[in-house]
């Protein structure tokens, strides 16, 4: 399948931005300036850019505790982003949200949402909507192979295929929830087969190639819109730092870390698009400054701006 | 609620005779708000288990399957989480859902989405979002008819305690249909529970469109010796006893709660300054149940109007008995509320 | 073991105290029997002493002049050096004795009579507000409600009284003068709770009689030419209480007080003997005063008046008294009825000696010195025949020169 130039350029500019952001906001999070913690997304860009990329801009996603890369995906800004990890009034949430609870609802998303698996019901609920109004919005929720566990996610599969809602569930298997490997809590190796329970297709792809993903997103999401329900979409990936920021990984090896670091999905897209796709290296030294400065800004930006104003504290509770 | 007869649709008239109106039971008027307010917005739909055709546990959606389809009127698996889950989405997507979960003993298998997910999403957000959606669900019991321990209970503690979300338990047909319109018209998550006991009782509902604003008590009943707080079908009890007890010279003011949470502490406040004797009635447990809450208001507001202690009159903390020898004390009668009166006013 | 400092009961009904001044600081070492602190009691300003040798240690947070503090709460403590003593929690504000109380679910019995002036008061709370808005001291009022409970009816009615009798008095004001607000001591204004509680609750009338003082002042200006070796002034008030306190062994009904509806009698005859100082009207009391010299008397008197200068009276010193004398002769009053002092039954008020036209025998009129005394009694311990015949036996022997006889002999 061809895909054009500019879209190959804005899913290697999202992934960089992504990749930037965590590590600003991780080195924030050393500095012992952001309260709480961050879960880097790093090692994942090319699941959440791929998918994301295949989607519109009023086609919803729903994310998890490790959404800062899915709200960048789906367009996110990367100022207001920080500015929320900082709990300040110009971020996405005005500061009531946190990195757990990002959302940047007008590019689309629904959100990180921290409880596992408690994203994917809103999912299908916008989902219902879409097919009640009869509008061909595609839902799509994010999980991890942790999430596919919970009573969540089986309802959701289940409620989404008996209606045939317009949903491409995406778990993201990155093989560790927390310290907990994944062939210790599930019997089966392919997490898609679980598809077939729900009388649904279930496709399984290589979570470090961006394309691969996005090939198998853009034909989920088409099916989703004809109205021919929901699609399982497993992306096999892995998550190169801890569970959160500086997290003690006492319980994979570091030679397994580094194994999967040789996978890195940037600097292989970026061989890609140079060897490929005939992008020069100066056009992509330029896209990774120009985000790098980008992310510099949204650093600033975020430590400029002023918090929360205390008496505001009751707003937004009740509509 | 007492197998005495002497409960009647005549303590309670909240409908003059001059209006015109029906007289219909709690059932049929919470069936009439659903019917009225999904003719008037398409965003209305109903999700829950056994809704549809069937009618619901209780019968309360019967005939709507046939007038509204099943596009509207959907009938689901049994996933609690998830029917109030895709209905928060749903919500957060433009629609206006109600979701039925069919006792409320069961909502424990949904307190993610209600109380962690729904009841926070705007605020978490920092207001991107609004979450307007009710959840129906049936409560309560009474002596002689409970089906015990896990389908019987009062838990709107549980919901009431949560930021974000509102609580209405209403007591009677016109109630009833004007408090779940504005449930329904209501831009948040609220949680509305009907007393099961009381879907057989009838009263007059207007024939003219009509909405009871959240957020306010009812005096059910003005009085100037004696106030009594009550809510759900606790109301009935405090009627009657206000009745027995005008024909000994006491005057007894009862207010209705009405909305659980956000509670109308000025209604209660005043009452209790004016009156100086105040009486709390309640189905749900005692211990941390919604008297505690409405004592410390009464403190608050009117504490040096009080001529006596707060007194209250509450369900047993004990899990629900199925045998009949063992449900004495579970139920607050209409003999406790006369006794308790009898207390504050010496 | 550290030794608890605590203010002691001092009088009668003393349920607490003001804390003047410490007179020790922290840290610093006393003996026993040493002052180590200003406490100013119902009556008076008393020292407390130090219970013990040591150092004195862990004052208590709140326990500051001006503090109001419970008998026997305990405010600090007498240790060895080094020795640990335990940190008490801060004394609680008991200042606002109106203030509101917590609602108390279950009614206790409790039995309110009105012979403590400080009795805990048991009002729901919109009585007290309606207390509070009518300016009402609940202390003053008596309940009448279930097990004593004070009604809004009670208040009110006490209220109304109250404003009947200063209507009285401004009955005659046309216009609004300029005021000028009065601080009253604490002494006075617990003088002022007395007197209203004994009049509220003892059923008081009065006797008067005159007597021939002839004799009498023969008898002191004898003595007064007499040196003694300390050289006391004999006067009327030592002489009278003298005669008083044979006289109330005598009658010793008059020497008793009312309490839960029986007559409680005394074995000794402790003469209060009232005193003006600048706090207000003081009583200390002499003990035992049937057993002692005229001049005994009068050296105690003497030194009570030297102590109401500075109003530096010991606990002792005003406790115990069971009947009083008050002389209001040298400010030339005539006769006046003076109020039972609780728990006391009986008080006798003097008045000025004046010459006097008398009808003597045969017809004829002469000049005598001519002394009023009245006795005003709670009618409950003594009725009219009694306190008549006490007041008739005082006056007997004022005037009989046996009386002085035997009085010259001690």
């Amino acid at each position: 399948m061809q895909v054009q130039r500019e879209i190959l350029l804005e899913m290697y500019r999202r992934m960089i931005r992504i990749r930037e952001f965590e590590l600003a906001a991780m080195d924030l999070f050393k500095r012992g300036q952001v309260k709480g913690t961050v879960h880097p997304y790093i090692g994942q860009e090319a699941s959440g850019v791929g998918v994301c990329m295949a989607l519109r801009r009023d086609d919803l996603i729903a994310g998890t505790h490790r959404s800062h890369g899915h709200n960048i995906a789906k367009g996110a800004d990367s100022k207001r982003m920080m500015a929320e990890i900082l709990g300040k009034e110009t971020g996405y949430c005005k500061g009531r949200g946190g990195s757990m609870h990002i959302a940047a609802f007008e590019t689309g998303s629904l959100g990180a949402l921290a409880v596992v698996g408690s994203g994917i019901p809103l999912a299908v609920g916008a989902a219902l909507a879409f097919k009640m109004r009869k509008e061909d919005r595609v839902a799509v929720p994010f999980t991890g192979d942790g999430g596919s566990n919970t009573g969540n996610w089986h309802e959701c599969l289940n409620m989404a295929s008996i209606w045939d809602l317009p949903v491409v569930f995406v778990l993201e298997n990155n093989l560790w929830a927390v310290s907990t490997r994944l062939d210790s809590v599930v019997k089966v190796k392919d997490l898609s087969i679980r598809a077939q329970s729900y009388g649904i297709p279930g496709v399984r792809v290589d979570g470090f190639d961006v394309l691969a993903v996005y090939k198998a997103a853009i034909e989920a999401v088409a099916r989703a819109r004809r109205g021919e329900g929901p699609t399982l979409l497993v992306t096999e990936s892995y998550r190169f730092e801890g569970h959160y920021a500086y997290e003690p990984e006492v319980y994979r090896t570091r030679a397994e870390v580094e194994e999967y670091r040789k996978l890195d999905p940037i600097p292989r897209f970026r061989r890609y698009l140079i060897d490929n796709c005939k992008v020069g290296v100066n056009e992509v030294s330029a896209i990774e400054t120009e985000v790098k400065q980008e992310i510099v800004e949204a650093v600033r930006f975020a430590k400029a701006s002023p918090p929360p104003d205390p008496s505001t504290a009751m707003d937004y509770i009740y509509a | 609620m007492s197998a005495k007869p002497v409960m009647s649709p005549d303590l309670i008239v909240q409908v003059p005779e001059g209006i015109p109106a029906k007289e219909m039971s709690y059932q049929e008027a919470i069936r009439e708000a659903l019917r009225e307010e999904m003719i008037r917005d398409e965003r209305v739909f109903l999700m829950g288990e056994d809704i549809a055709k069937h009618g619901g546990a209780f019968g309360v959606t019967r005939t709507l399957f046939d007038q509204f389809g099943p596009e509207r009127v959907r009938n689901t698996p049994i996933s609690e989480n998830t029917i109030v889950g895709a209905g928060t989405g749903a919500a957060l997507a433009g629609m206006r859902p109600l979701m039925e979960i069919m006792f409320v003993d069961f909502s424990g298998l949904a307190m993610d989405q209600i109380c962690t997910q729904a009841a926070k999403l705007r605020f978490m957000t920092g207001g991107q979002c609004k979450v307007p959606w009710v959840l129906r669900m049936p409560q309560g019991g009474g002596a002689g008819k409970s089906t015990a321990a896990q389908h019987s209970q009062s838990l709107e503690m549980w919901f009431a305690n949560i930021p974000g979300l509102k609580v209405v338990l209403p007591s009677t047909p016109y109630d009833a249909k004007g408090l779940l319109k504005a449930a329904i018209r209501d831009d948040n998550p609220v949680i509305f529970l009907e007393h099961k006991l009381l879907y057989s009782f009838r009263g007059r509902v207007p024939d003219q469109d009509y909405v009871l604003p959240l957020g306010k008590c009812d005096v059910k009943r003005p009085g100037k010796d004696v106030t009594v707080v009550a809510s759900g079908a606790m109301v009935w009890h405090a009627m009657l006893a206000a009745n027995t007890l005008e024909r000994e010279g006491i005057s007894v003011e009862v207010v209705d709660v009405r909305t659980v949470s956000p509670l109308d502490e000025d209604t209660i406040g005043a009452s209790a300054r004016k009156t100086g004797r105040v009486v709390l009635v309640a189905e749900a447990c005692r211990s941390y149940g919604p008297t505690g809450e409405w004592a410390m208001v009464v403190i608050e507001q009117a504490f040096d109007y009080l001529q006596a202690p707060v007194v209250r009159v509450t369900g047993r903390f004990s899990p629900i008995p199925f045998a009949d020898s063992l449900e004495k004390g579970v139920w607050p009668e209409t003999d406790d509320v006369l006794q308790a009166i009898r207390r504050v006013m010496t | 073991m550290p030794v608890e400092v605590y203010v002691h009961k001092m009088t009668d009904h003393m349920k607490s105290a003001r804390i003047i001044k410490w007179l020790v600081k922290e840290g610093e070492r006393v003996e026993e029997h040493q002052g180590i602190m200003e406490v100013e009691t119902d009556k008076a300003v008393a020292e407390l002493e130090s219970p013990a040798s040591g150092i004195l240690k862990g004052i208590r947070s709140g326990a500051v002049e001006g503090a109001q503090v419970s008998v026997g709460e305990t405010l600090a403590f007498i240790a060895e050096p080094g020795e640990e003593v335990p940190i008490l929690p801060p004394l609680t504000d008991k200042s606002a004795q109106t203030g509101a109380e917590a609602v108390v679910p279950e009614a206790k019995a409790h039995a309110v009579l009105a012979e403590e002036p400080e009795r805990r008061v048991r009002a729901p709370p919109a009585v007290r507000r309606i207390a509070r808005e009518l300016k009402v001291d609940l202390n003053l009022v008596r309940g009448t409600g279930p097990d004593g409970k004070i009604t809004e009816q009670d208040v009110r009615a006490f209220a109304a009284a109250r404003v009947a009798a200063r209507a009285d008095k401004a009955a005659t004001v046309e216009s609004p003068e300029p005021v000028e607000w009065v601080e009253i001591t604490t002494v006075q204004r617990l003088t002022g709770q007395r007197m209203v509680q004994s009049l509220q609750t003892a059923p008081q009338f009065a006797l008067t009689v005159s007597a021939d003082m002839t004799t009498a002042l023969q008898f002191l200006e004898a003595r007064s030419g007499q040196t003694t070796a300390t050289r006391e002034n004999i006067s009327v008030t030592v002489l009278l209480g003298k005669i008083v306190a044979i006289a109330l062994k005598h009658h010793p009904r008059v020497n008793a007080s009312f309490e839960s509806g029986k007559i409680k009698v005394y074995k000794s005859v402790n003469l209060g003997v009232a005193i003006g100082s600048e706090e207000g009207l003081i009583v200390p009391v002499i003990k035992e005063a049937d057993q002692k010299s005229l001049v005994q008397i009068a050296h105690e008197l003497q030194i009570f008046r030297e102590k109401a200068r500075q109003m530096h009276f010991s606990a002792d010193d005003l406790s115990g008294g069971t009947f009083t004398i008050s002389n209001l002769g040298m400010y030339g009053i005539d006769q006046f009825n003076a109020i039972v002092n609780p728990p006391q039954s009986a008080i006798l008020a003097v008045g000025r000696i004046t010459e006097t036209p008398v009808a003597l025998p045969e017809n004829t009129v002469g000049v005598r010195p001519m002394m009023n005394l009245t006795l005003t009694v709670d009618h409950r311990v003594i009725d009219g025949v009694q306190g008549a015949r006490f007041l008739a036996e005082i006056k007997e022997r004022l005037e009989s020169p046996d009386t002085f006889r035997e009085l010259d002999t001690i």
